[in-house]
């Protein structure tokens, strides 16, 4: 098993072990999503209008109150620095990471998502589409968690500064998700919004790792 | 060319003298032209056919949009050279750019307030430049904020230098996205948008406002660092030297 | 008057040129006073070397 593997099967281990931290990341999302009928009106076509933003809204605010749980506590037991230190690649563990920490996190999400769908009254294998959106856009939201939690791993208060990085650099995934949820709901055709989300996953993907591992190397030494 | 010249620039006792005299340069020109450009375009200029005189208010609009999107281009390619180059000079001069460009992106942000409101009947409309100054002036308060928060100051710059240059992709992808989301729900707003075509007599003032602001811009700048410079390099032989020389 | 007016706008024209100036002033002014802070914190620096 090379250390990648190893490295994979440890994540997946210790976040399952930290199964607190994830919950609340879940549980903001279906909150979130909740409350909008809640407080917004809940009629049909209210809702199938409103569906696609408040999914990927309540993603985004699902991310970011568990963005701090990505790097601070392999920080704080000395892991991170080991990986740093190791003769690896840096942007390869970083990728593994990162891929660990959206299946931990993301994942449970999508199916979520699905439950969600069906509370805002949609129907048949537009849940499906909402769900695949939820997959794609969470992977680009993931990459850019971790790159904003490595720029500010050394920063004793993050939080404005957080959300300060993640607004901007998440609204082009936001837009692009809710657009796709709504062509799913209307009907209409969805590869567009589609074929934007799966390009960015891929770019945030593969310069995601790099530049985390970069932000990850200044913050600690 | 001979490349020695510029290379001895990147040396921090070299670069600061070279920005103290340049600032004189940059600022009196600056403010000439700027003097220049709000005479010919307050007084000068005819009104507009369609808008009267507030369309006055695009000799400060569009100088400070344009700065501003150009200074985050700068601050970018400093930060880059910085980071490649490993160059205090080039982290000074990304860190001095950014408060002047926050408060371009503010100005073009309240001018553009001004002149909607007596224009169109609205402060705001979410179309894609407004959008974009806003985001940009997020990213630019999110660079100051974390060289604020990050107290080892050659970590602020590494950290504040990749947001810059995560920024300068991003900016183009949201300003398109912004486009796009719109086209699909009215087109009435950006037509009503569209900057008028201009000539002539209006046309010189914004030439030499854009102008003007460009110059005062890199005149300020060349101070601040140098200030930040000068701030770095303490401990240094020539910044010793150079206080002595002061005295 | 009627530059002072500029055909009823007059608020809006005088208020973009206030606050730009005020801007401009605003910036003009921190460097200038960022250099001289600048330079008594390496006096004081040099002082107690």
């Amino acid at each position: 098993m090379n250390i990648y593997q190893q490295l994979f099967l440890r994540d997946l281990k210790v976040s399952i072990k930290r199964w607190s931290d994830l919950l609340t990341g879940i549980i903001m999302f279906a909150l979130v999503a909740f409350i909008f009928p809640l407080i917004a009106g809940s009629d049909q076509d209210f809702m199938h209008r409103i569906i696609g933003p408040v999914i990927l809204l309540s993603s985004l605010l699902a991310s970011l109150i568990s963005m701090q749980n990505i790097f601070k506590p392999d920080l704080n037991n000395g892991s991170l620095e080991q990986l740093v230190l190791s003769t690896h690649s840096l942007s390869g563990l970083v990728f593994i990471k990162i891929l660990s920490y959206w299946i931990s996190s993301s994942l449970p999400l999508v199916v979520v998502s699905s439950l969600i769908a069906s509370a805002y009254y949609v129907t048949g294998i537009d849940i499906a589409k909402v769900m695949l959106t939820v997959l794609l856009a969470t992977t680009t939201l993931v990459n850019i968690n971790s790159l904003a939690a490595a720029l500010t791993l050394g920063v004793r208060y993050p939080g404005a500064l957080m959300t300060l990085i993640l607004f901007p650099l998440s609204l082009p995934i936001l837009i692009f998700g809710s657009k796709a949820i709504e062509y799913s709901i209307l009907g209409m055709d969805i590869s567009g919004p589609f074929y934007f989300l799966t390009g960015m996953m891929l770019l945030s993907f593969s310069l995601g790792p790099i530049a985390t591992a970069f932000a990850i190397r200044i913050s600690i030494d | 060319m001979n490349l020695k010249q510029i290379y001895k620039y990147g040396s921090p006792p070299n670069y600061f003298k070279l920005s103290l005299k340049a600032e004189n340069w940059f600022v009196i020109p600056g403010i000439l032209l700027i003097i220049v450009g709000c005479l010919g375009g307050l007084f000068i200029a005819p009104p507009d056919y369609q808008m009267g005189d507030a369309f006055r208010i695009i000799y400060f609009h569009v100088p400070s949009a344009y700065l501003s999107m150009s200074a985050y281009a700068y601050m970018a390619g400093a930060a880059l050279v910085g980071i490649v180059w490993r160059s205090n000079v080039a982290f000074s001069v990304a860190k001095s750019i950014a408060p002047f460009g926050a408060s371009l992106t503010f100005l073009a942000i309240v001018t553009g307030m001004l002149w909607g409101k007596p224009m169109w009947g609205t402060a705001w409309v979410w179309d894609a430049r407004l959008t974009s100054q806003f985001i940009l002036l997020l990213l630019y308060l999110g660079y100051i904020l974390l060289h604020l928060s990050i107290r080892e100051q050659r970590k602020a710059d590494l950290a504040a230098s990749i947001l810059a240059l995560t920024g300068v992709i991003n900016l183009p992808i949201i300003h398109y996205s912004v486009i796009w989301w719109n086209t699909l729900h009215q087109a009435s707003t950006i037509s009503k948008l569209s900057s008028p075509s201009i000539t002539g007599d209006m046309l010189w003032p914004l030439l030499v406002m854009i102008f003007g602001y460009g110059f005062f811009f890199w005149g300020v700048i060349c101070r601040i660092a140098a200030s930040e410079i000068l701030k770095r390099e303490k401990r240094s032989k020539w910044a010793k030297e150079y206080i002595k020389e002061l005295e | 008057m009627d530059i002072f007016s500029m055909g009823d706008y007059g608020f809006f024209v005088w208020s973009s040129f206030l606050i730009s100036f005020i801007v401009f002033l605003i910036n003009y002014i921190s460097a200038q006073r960022m250099f001289t802070s600048v330079l008594n914190e390496v006096k004081l620096h040099d002082e107690n070397e």
